[in-house]
């Protein structure tokens, strides 16, 4: 591994921000914007499965998240202007009246470091949002989370919402969230369901496959 | 909407009833609390149903907003659940997340469907901890509500029922204030600032908490769940929660009961190498009653597994009172069957010596046979242990 690419891997890994945003400035210097997606990955995965482990907690996980978006700020732009394609589109959103954003935003940066193009529709968002966000973006899947409880059953209203919109056909819906679980995937009617960011992103890529049939 | 002089009448007829149940009941609900909480057994079990809305308990004619803002449609709410469906420990707060942070300033949503949220942290600069002062718990947003609340119950219910009230913790008050991610990122930049954060969210709660002593004969209830791990790491949980939690438990034991309150959420002690450890320090905070949720219990939702029988003798050696917590998927989505079970079985596991709860959430979607399988249940764990043991095994 080059010195850049330690480094950069260690300031993601240890959620510096800013060192990671220098380190990235000058790694592009030496290495192709695809080099350092993959650098993230790798720093991705490890965060994943220390989480996993046990080693690390949500603080880690968010501050590595943080680190991530520096890179993925930067590299991006880089990637879309050299003809670089996404794996697939996956909008996603906290449902109506849930306002916590901290597991999402860990997803989308595993999300993206795995090759998703992510788009993010914040917090507290009504379905009407998430249809219209489809019907322009025309992502491969819809993501919905939902931190507590009591918004868990947005989740089913959102599923609703997409079948009253003639959705439902052309979307994968994936679920995630500290209040949902693995039930909830079958009542809700989803397709997939993330207990964790690194799970989210295992399902994001078998729902891809099974899309595409491959 | 329904007027307030009608919505009394309703109470105070719950009233009369609850007094002629007592009358025909072996053991009055109060005297239940009273043995759990100095660890003796009673006859059974306490009956703990919590809810976030008036629709969990099918009243249709007080919206949510209602409920959080108007207390005589709160306590008529929590009175239903009392009268109407045998709930022991009716709860006497709101939005125990939102009220300081509200009454500092803090604008409150209150979805329909969902609790009252706060959107945006009070703190967007470290200077703008400056600029603020510590409420007025006899003035400032919906604390003299929350008082006014515990006065009603005093008045009516109160020599019956035990309630508990409550307010928030300093950990999550921060947390409330300055945002979840702002407040990490302030770890590694300005730690000092933190601190400082901390000590000004001590007096808030302390000042708040020794109001709500002048209403209620219990310690308030700190609501800590930002204090929890995966929320925080042990590290954090160490230097940033423990000591200012520990602080407001001890500035807030009641001057008569000598109680210090009970302290929620689930602690994810399972998430570490040593929960038996990370347990025992928990403890050392001093509360008088501390939450296990289903997801330690189980092993579910990515927590690892306690056994709750240990579980039960480290934080009854240290008199405190454990509240194991049924998840709201098992209230929502589960069979009655699988209810009853886990009741059964947590109470052979830890109910042995009172200091012993099993509580339930109900979401707005819970079956009315899964709230009644949980009560039932609740009937039937009935001292001592052993009597439900012969009758469980049976049934196996």
């Amino acid at each position: 591994m080059s010195d850049y690419a330690a480094r950069l891997k260690n300031t993601i890994i240890e959620g510096m921000a800013e060192e990671t945003e220098a380190v990235c400035k000058e790694a592009l210097s030496e290495l192709e914007p695809t080099a350092i997606i993959e650098i993230m990955a790798e720093a991705a995965d490890e965060l994943g499965d220390r989480f996993q482990k046990g080693e690390l907690f949500l603080p880690e996980l968010i501050c590595g998240a943080e680190a991530m978006n520096q890179v993925i700020t930067l590299v991006t732009p880089l990637l879309i202007k050299g003809g670089g394609k996404f794996m697939a589109t996956i909008i996603i959103g906290s449902v109506e009246g849930d306002i916590h954003d901290i597991g999402k935003r860990i997803v989308i940066s595993m999300l993206t470091s795995a090759g998703f193009n992510v788009i993010d529709l914040g917090i507290d968002v009504p379905a009407k949002r998430f249809i219209q966000a489809i019907e322009e973006e025309k992502p491969e899947i819809v993501a919905a989370s939902a931190y507590i409880t009591t918004t868990a059953p947005q989740l089913k209203y959102l599923e609703n919402a997409l079948k009253e919109a003639g959705l439902r056909d052309k979307v994968k819906y994936l679920i995630g969230g500290a209040s949902v679980s693995n039930e909830m995937k079958e009542l809700f009617n989803a397709d997939g369901y993330g207990e964790n960011a690194v799970e989210a992103v295992k399902e994001a890529k078998r729902l891809i496959k099974d899309l595409r049939g491959n | 909407m329904i007027k307030n002089e009608a919505i009394e009448e309703r109470i105070d007829s719950l009233v009369e009833v609850m007094q002629r149940k007592i009358n025909n009941m072996p053991m009055s609900p109060m005297d239940r609390s009273a043995k759990v909480f100095s660890f003796q057994e009673p006859d059974r079990l306490i009956k703990g149903l919590s809810f976030f809305s008036p629709k969990c308990l099918g009243i249709e004619d007080i919206t949510t907003r209602e409920y959080y803002t108007d207390i005589i449609k709160m306590y008529y709410c929590q009175a239903v659940a009392v009268v109407e469906w045998g709930n022991e420990v009716p709860l006497m707060y709101g939005d125990a997340y939102n009220i300081e942070v509200e009454a500092m300033g803090g604008h409150v949503d209150f979805p329909e469907h969902s609790l009252p949220i706060i959107k945006e942290p009070i703190i967007k600069e470290p200077a703008d901890l400056s600029k603020l002062k510590i409420p007025d718990p006899y003035n400032d947003g919906r604390m003299p509500l929350i008082l006014e609340l515990n006065r009603l119950h005093k008045r009516k219910l109160g020599s019956m029922v035990f309630a508990p009230t409550s307010c928030i913790g300093p950990f999550s008050l921060a947390v409330s204030m300055r945002g979840y991610q702002n407040i990490l990122k302030d770890m590694k930049k300005d730690p000092l600032f933190v601190h400082e954060l901390l000590d000004f969210c001590c007096n808030v709660v302390v000042t708040y908490g020794k109001a709500l002593h002048t209403v209620n004969s219990a310690s308030p209830t700190l609501q800590e769940a930002w204090s929890c791990l995966p929320n925080v790491s042990p590290p954090i949980f160490y230097e940033y929660c423990m000591p200012y939690i520990a602080r407001c438990l001890e500035a807030l034991r009641h001057p008569e009961s000598g109680f210090t309150g009970t302290l929620f959420y689930g602690w994810g002690t399972s998430m570490t190498p040593d929960w038996k450890a990370f347990l025992r320090s928990i403890c050392a905070m001093g509360m008088s009653a501390l939450p296990v949720t289903e997801e330690e219990i189980t092993g579910i939702k990515g927590y690892g597994k306690i056994d709750l029988n240990i579980f039960k003798k480290i934080t009854a050696a240290r008199k405190v009172v454990l509240l194991s917590l049924l998840h709201t998927d098992t209230m929502a989505y589960k069979s009655p069957e699988h209810i009853k079970r886990l009741v059964k079985e947590w109470f052979l596991q830890a109910g042995q010596g009172g200091g012993f709860i099993v509580s339930a959430t109900l979401p707005i979607d819970s079956p009315k046979e899964n709230i009644m399988a949980y009560l039932e249940a609740i009937e039937e764990c009935r001292y001592p242990t052993t009597s439900v043991s012969e009758v469980h095994n049976e049934q196996i």
